[in-house]
């Protein structure tokens, strides 16, 4: 085995946020930004974000109480309203991606556009690439539970892996 | 904004993740990443020669005292199993202020030490934290 290159460093953080879904059924949005409710990115203005990063998307879920719940991740994005988040036109991010229920293989690929969900019994961990669209400069990551049976927490790092890594 | 080139589970792969709990003055825990507990890297089917190391650390609490440390080891076999570890070849910094931390730590292989191992410390007795580890290894060809 030979020397591999050092790369921590040239990997951006962009954000990060910590969640917790229980008792409702109400989709949780991750607080990137740490500013609060609004916790979506605008990638042009993060001061790290360059336009040629590739965006990577990492969650960390653990199932805390409960077997049964089904559990959903997903990466929306939508184009600038007057600095905000366009809440009329936020869709489904162009990613790809794989879903790790409770174990470090991951599944094959998902389709583009298409949510993370687990009913495993266990935790949820998932690595996605994230397709950052011309004129869609906004990013949500969300938690989601399809019932209010189970608990469960989770982090969202959202990763700039520079061009040429 | 142009379209960009799509990262995923082929080329950021997931090798391990674990949790630890960390509350005592002075303690040190490893990271149980399933069995062997630490990682052996040749035998992880999503391991390729090429990929390069990066471990995404989180730590969570409610005090605001205590300091928290990673510790990034290697090691050679010992037979089928881990050898002595040794403090591994790493890029960022590995001790953390107070309150949460969360970091990137790149980890350099080196020849004939296969296995990694992770631990995190803390100084004081105050704080407890949840910690946790996700280690990924970045597809050589990105």
């Amino acid at each position: 085995m030979s020397a591999r290159n050092l790369v921590a460093a040239e990997i951006k953080l962009l954000g990060s946020a910590l969640a917790t879904v229980d008792n409702n059924t109400t989709q949780v949005n991750f607080d990137l930004d740490g500013g609060g409710s609004d916790g979506d990115l605008y990638l042009p203005g993060l001061a790290n974000y360059r336009s040629s990063d590739r965006i990577v998307v990492v969650f960390i879920g653990h199932r805390t109480s409960g077997t049964t719940s089904a559990i959903t991740y997903a990466v929306w994005d939508a184009p600038d309203d007057s600095g905000s988040f366009d809440e009329g036109e936020v869709a489904l991010a162009v990613g790809s991606g794989g879903l790790l229920p409770g174990s470090a293989v991951p599944v094959s690929d998902v389709a583009t556009g298409t949510l993370l969900t687990s009913a495993a019994t266990g935790h949820a961990k998932a690595v996605v690439g994230v397709q950052v669209q011309s004129g869609r400069p906004w990013l949500r990551c969300s938690l989601d539970l399809d019932d209010g049976t189970d608990v469960f927490t989770s982090s969202c790092l959202v990763l700039a892996v520079p061009a040429g890594l | 904004m142009s379209a960009k080139n799509l990262l995923g589970s082929g080329e950021i792969k997931i090798l391990g993740s674990a949790k630890a709990t960390i509350a005592a003055s002075g303690t040190t825990e490893v990271f149980d990443f399933g069995t062997p507990d630490d990682l052996y890297l040749p035998t992880l089917t999503n391991f390729k020669s090429g990929d390069r190391i990066v471990l995404l650390c989180t730590a969570t609490t409610e005090g605001s005292d205590s300091t928290l440390t990673w510790i990034v080891q290697d090691a050679p076999p010992n037979g089928a199993n881990i050898g002595t570890p040794a403090t591994a070849v790493i890029d960022g910094t590995l001790a953390g202020g107070t309150g949460g931390d969360l970091r990137l730590i790149g980890v350099r292989l080196q020849s004939g030490r296969p296995w990694l191992r992770v631990s995190v410390a803390h100084a004081l007795a105050e704080d407890s934290f949840a910690c946790e580890v996700v280690v990924l290894a970045i597809s050589g060809s990105i």
